[in-house]
């Protein structure tokens, strides 16, 4: 099955608001702007840091080539921003179709895999210790001590403490 | 085998540069992850299983998210941290840093500990001031603490003169010096009821460390009855986890561990049903309907850990229930008396 995806014009690396970590071969992205986390591959990670606004697919695409000694298609560096994108680490609007035939998705990450992947993961908080809906320190504070509301939920920017009423003042309080 | 005693061998030693090979199989260890992750160690485990020949499976890979966001929050606390040390210093205030972020440097590798928010601590009578400066310049993710509760038998200023410097990214911080650190989150993960197994790994880490090591004369210097809990917090450490205790004096290596404080922690480490006492529904959310009141009680039966540290009980073989009464009738106390508070000024409910 192929399918027709375009790629817009060169696209910038977003800067601001992230936090990057490098660890075990995977750079680390979190989103203080949206409180999302990502984790990208090597190569999704080098097509991102490579976004100066001015090379094109088709120029990155050479430019992995050479780094990584294999062929890579424009279409492949194009997965790579469309997910980039998608996960807004990319300044401007997602990338639009243009009309270019791609080929299947299966051959397309058989390629991909040569070189790495070109995973862009969200990153979920751990189903254990995030089971209930969050609020945010600032809405829990908000809260006077002894309101129902204040029952416990996690704080969603506070990890491991949660919106609670026991050990606070006049207010509830993120708390272990 | 119980769930709580294969939690404890999961992370027994797993605060050390080279921990010991893990035993568990791979589909144990899936079962166990839920209470791992909720248990703040996650990560721990997750670097065992790199370390040993098991296949990930999908779930454990949950245990390599935990470690991921124990990076990046590490990094996004590091910032809070450089903030609201800067924001304090325009007013004045030096403060100490303490728990979580500074126990994290104990451990070999980035990530490997959670740290929830970052605990500022500083003298009683500049917490309003404090408080002011960091809602000025808007720092979040601050838990600030007026004094010590745990380390209110030493003076602050002691506290401080005893106090080293670390960097904290470009921001130098003052934290407690070891030994007055070690007792303040032995005591702490007791007074919250050793509910998580992260917080005796940190006694785990804190005792074996070879960076920090332990005065133990100033460690046990204080109220005795505290300085007793803390020993009985070494050798639980010990006992679970196989912390190592080789400079600890012979009143802290041959005290006797009581029974019922394995017990209750390993109950409480593998129940998965364990809502622990920080993330109930305050009392007052229950107390108008008889039906979810006697479960709210039932809930509320103090652990005995928490029940012996709070009304300074000794940590020995008797039984427990008088001191768990008495916890009772504290908090009930309190609970009263916020109530009363309230309904002269005319807010809401009070919690318990």
């Amino acid at each position: 099955m192929t399918r027709k995806v375009t790629w817009a014009p060169p696209r910038r690396a977003r800067r601001s608001d992230l936090v990057v970590e490098e660890v075990g071969g995977e750079t680390l992205v979190y989103d203080l702007e949206r409180h999302r986390a990502h984790c990208l591959s090597a190569t999704a990670a080098w097509v991102w840091r490579h976004c100066d606004g001015k090379s094109t697919a088709a120029e990155l695409a050479r430019r992995l080539s050479r780094k990584t000694g294999r062929e890579v298609g424009e279409d492949v560096v194009g997965v790579a921003l469309h997910r980039l994108a998608r996960a807004r680490l990319l300044d401007g609007a997602a990338p639009a179709a243009e009309g270019r035939t791609l080929a299947s998705r299966r051959e397309l990450l058989r390629k991909a895999a040569l070189i790495g992947g070109l995973s862009v993961l969200s990153i979920a908080a751990p189903s254990a210790g995030q089971a209930a809906t969050c609020i945010t320190r600032a809405a829990c504070e908000a809260l006077v001590n002894g309101n129902p509301t204040c029952a416990g939920q996690p704080c969603c920017d506070v990890a491991g403490k949660f919106c609670r009423s026991q050990g606070c003042g006049q207010t509830c309080c993120c708390h272990v | 085998m119980s769930a709580g005693r294969d939690v404890a061998l999961s992370v027994a030693g797993a605060w050390r540069p080279a921990p010991p090979p893990l035993r568990a199989s791979s589909e144990r260890l899936a079962d166990l992850v839920p209470l791992l992750v909720r248990g703040g160690v996650g990560a721990l485990v997750w670097r065992r299983v790199r370390l040993s020949e098991l296949t990930p499976s999908p779930r454990l890979r949950e245990l390599q998210e935990a470690h991921r966001l124990n990076v990046l929050q590490a990094a996004v606390q590091q910032r809070a941290l450089r903030d609201a040390v800067v924001a304090l210093a325009s007013a004045g205030i030096d403060p100490l840093l303490g728990k979580g972020w500074a126990m994290a440097r104990l451990y070999p590798e980035r990530g490997l500990r959670p740290a929830g928010d970052v605990d500022l601590y500083v003298r009683p009578d500049e917490v309003e001031a404090a408080r002011a400066a960091l809602d000025r310049s808007a720092v979040g993710g601050v838990d600030l603490h007026s004094g010590v509760a745990e380390l209110d038998d030493r003076r602050w200023d002691a506290l401080c003169g005893r106090s080293v410097r670390i960097a904290a990214g470009e921001a130098p911080v003052r934290t407690f010096a070891p030994d007055d650190h070690f007792r303040l989150v032995a005591l702490h993960m007791l007074r919250h009821g050793a509910w998580r197994p992260l917080w005796l790994c940190d006694v785990g880490a804190a005792l074996e460390s070879t960076a920090s090591p332990l005065d133990w004369d100033r460690v046990l210097a204080g109220d005795p009855r505290r300085a007793r809990a803390v020993g009985c917090a070494a050798r639980l450490a010990q006992e679970l986890l196989g912390a190592r205790l080789d400079g600890a004096p012979a009143a802290v290596r041959e005290a006797r561990l009581p029974r019922w404080v394995v017990s209750t922690v390993l109950r409480q480490w593998g129940d998965p049903r364990l809502e622990p006492q920080s993330r109930r529904r305050p009392f007052s959310a229950d107390v108008k309907q008889a039906g979810a009141m006697l479960e709210a009680l039932v809930q509320r039966w103090p652990n005995p850990i928490e029940a012996t540290l709070n009304v300074g009980g000794p940590f020995n073989d008797l039984p427990r229930l008088p001191f768990q009464l008495a916890e009772c009738v504290r908090r009930t106390a309190g609970f009263a008396g916020r109530a009363a508070a309230r309904r002269s000024d005319g807010r809401g409910p009070a919690a318990a």
